[in-house]
């Protein structure tokens, strides 16, 4: 029986920027859901989505552990901006009483970025046997939180759609833009805290690249949306205006006569 | 003193091709205003570039001579603090101004009528706190919005049915010049693309480019052996940035004022949006079977493959916008014998390029190109083509 495959420094230093990230996403998720928990129409509604904060806060605790293990280093906090500004923007959302907002951003928008990245570290082709280990399980936990949220908007439009289609057009302009400027390996500071160099950060080591990464979770964000059963004369338009964002645009030297860059 | 033109947006594509149209043809000097960042000798280079590229009879060493010697770039980090550069202006000289700075940004309606309305009333203030100036403005041949018939060359009033703010933002701008009592001169160029010669681009993932990065990100993970598409057979307005600089000049030449100028390609040689994509499956992907579908409403959203339902949803707009019949009135360029034309033909020669430049597209075209009976790669077709 052959022995794993030993990992470079690297490998553990963009473990541990991805990591950091999720466990980002695990606490803001773990607020999120306390938070809808409060705004829920009934009871069962309520207990639900504290139990959803629960599993959040278990992801949390499993991630950090995986990092004492394995020797990669993690940060334990929020640190993009990111992800404040997101929390911000649903916190918005709680203001308003706008539990489809809610829902749409924790359950659909967070969860399927979520589930994209706990697929990538999931896959066989790619991270060792424990960080699989660890991603499937959280995996599993994020797919039913994304079926559970499919499912509760779906039963919101049947009351009213017009509504939930708003509050969809309200978190989408806000949220989207946050959630697809993370999937990058530039960072605002968590490099220096987590003491990596960001400009070694290769996603070479997990066997993929950013633009498939963007491009897997472009297609989960469309899937839920169509799940949930949105028309696309809404769908449509706000999947169109995320071409406009930064990790879309391609900057192709050879398409151009000169050696600069496109710009406006 | 010689002419001098100040010309807004030069850091950005149709700017640029404009300052590069000046530079290849008259012999005037330019004034031209760009953002703190950017990298002068960069974009001289790309000027030099594009005005060799229209000129291939000068040589680049001359051209780029001229651009020293002519062109005096100008600090100026917003379209808002344009009036401050007032006192400069009869320093310089400036004569005239050409505004073609802009914002393309479908969705971002704050940052469209900050740039494209209110930037256009700077430059307006501009050119009155100068005497005067004449005004050319670059505008959209959609600023019309949808409409019935054929789009004249008038100034657009009363209510429109927009396809996205843009448009909206391009016709009050309008508004703002003609209204200006400045002398003025409208150009409304429809979708540019590469050149037609060569298909060199160098503006941003707009247009026909958005859909082709769409592709190259979303569609060569796999073999598609079947494609489902929105795409209506109805021409696509397309206008190469060769001709575009050809058309701008010989209007120029004219000395016209007061009029609104359609720069748009022959009508009756446009290729459609299905024979675009015919290009992609004869030279990429060669698929099995294609079903072409006029609208994104006749697609078979829940069942079609989701890589191709994800990019269908990225280019939705472009394609509900391609769905109209577009057609421009082009009195002008007629009178002027001026007769743009994009073929599918032109099309490719800027597509191939496209192609040529993604190390991803030719990987995907060398692993599923099909084989001839010889075993040899080759870039035929053959796949049944529904048209519903």
């Amino acid at each position: 029986m052959s022995s794993p495959p030993e990992r470079p420094k690297g490998y553990f230093d963009l473990l541990g920027f991805i990591v950091s990230n999720a466990i980002a996403g695990e606490i803001m998720a773990v607020d999120n859901y306390r938070d809808i928990a409060a705004l829920a129409p009934d009871p069962d509604f309520a207990g639900e989505a504290r139990e959803q904060a629960e599993e959040e806060r278990k992801h949390q605790r499993m991630l950090a552990s995986l990092g004492r293990s394995l020797n990669f280093p993690i940060a334990q906090r929020i640190v993009e901006p990111q992800w404040r500004r997101v929390r911000e923007h649903f916190s918005v959302a709680v203001d308003r009483g706008d539990l489809a907002a809610c829902l749409i951003i924790q359950d659909l928008m967070v969860e399927s970025m979520a589930i994209v990245l706990y697929r990538l570290l999931s896959g066989e082709a790619h991270a060792d046997s424990q960080t699989r280990a660890v991603a499937r399980e959280i995996l599993a936990d994020e797919l039913e939180h994304w079926q559970i949220g499919v499912d509760r908007l779906r039963g919101l439009r049947k009351l009213d759609a017009e509504s939930v289609d708003d509050s969809l057009v309200f978190a989408h302009h806000r949220v989207m833009p946050e959630l697809f400027s993370l999937v990058s390996t530039s960072c605002d500071s968590l490099c220096d805290v987590l003491g990596i160099d960001c400009e070694r950060l290769d996603l070479g080591d997990l066997a993929t690249d950013i633009d498939t990464l963007r491009a897997e979770a472009l297609e989960q964000y469309v899937d839920t949306l169509d799940a949930v059963g949105f028309p696309g004369r809404v769908l449509h338009p706000l999947v169109a205006s995320m071409a406009a964002y930064e990790g879309f645009q391609r900057a192709s030297p050879g398409l151009a006569s000169g050696g600069s860059s496109p710009c406006r | 003193m010689s002419r001098c033109v100040l010309v807004t947006g030069a850091s950005g594509y149709v700017g640029g091709l404009i300052a590069a149209a000046l530079l290849a043809s008259e012999d005037g000097r330019l004034v031209l205003p760009v953002r703190g960042h950017h990298d002068r000798d960069q974009l001289t280079s790309r000027i030099v570039g594009e005005a060799s590229s229209l000129r291939p009879d000068i040589s680049e060493p001359t051209l780029l001579a001229r651009a020293r010697e002519r062109v005096t770039w100008v600090r100026c980090n917003d379209v808002a603090s344009l009036p401050r550069l007032q006192v400069r202006l009869a320093d310089w000289g400036v004569s005239e101004v050409i505004h073609a700075l802009g914002c393309l940004d479908y969705f971002d309606e704050t940052t469209l009528h900050a740039t494209n309305v209110r930037g256009t009333e700077s430059v307006v203030a501009l050119c009155r706190a100068n005497g005067g100036l004449p005004l050319t403005y670059i505008s959209s041949a959609f600023a019309s919005g949808y409409r019935d018939h054929p789009i004249p060359e008038t100034l657009h009033t009363g209510d429109c049915d927009d396809p996205t703010a843009y448009t909206a933002s391009k016709r009050l701008a309008e508004l703002a010049v003609a209204e200006s009592g400045l002398p003025w001169l409208i150009l409304r160029p429809t979708v540019m693309i590469g050149d037609s010669q060569d298909g060199h681009y160098s503006g941003k993932t707009y247009g026909l480019y958005q859909l082709w990065n769409g592709i190259e990100r979303l569609l060569l993970t796999k073999r598609h052996s079947h494609f489902d598409i929105a795409a209506p057979e109805i021409p696509v307005p397309l206008l190469h940035q060769d001709h575009w600089q050809q058309a701008f000049l010989a209007v120029r030449a004219q000395g016209l004022r007061e009029r609104v100028v359609h720069v748009a390609s022959r009508h009756d040689v446009l290729p459609t949006k299905c024979a675009l994509w015919d290009l992609w499956m004869q030279h990429c992907f060669h698929p099995d079977s294609v079903r072409y579908v006029p609208d994104m409403a006749s697609l078979p959203l829940h069942t079609m493959d989701r890589r191709q339902r994800a990019l269908m949803a990225l280019a939705s707009v472009n394609v509900e916008i391609a769905s109209r019949a577009w057609r421009f009135e082009t009195q002008v360029l007629a009178e002027l014998r001026v007769e743009p034309e994009a073929t599918l033909e032109s099309v490719w020669v800027c597509q191939r390029r496209f192609m040529a430049a993604s190390a991803r597209l030719q990987a995907y075209v060398a692993r599923h190109a099909p084989q001839d009976s010889a075993g040899r790669g080759g870039s035929g077709h053959a796949a049944s083509r529904r048209i519903q």
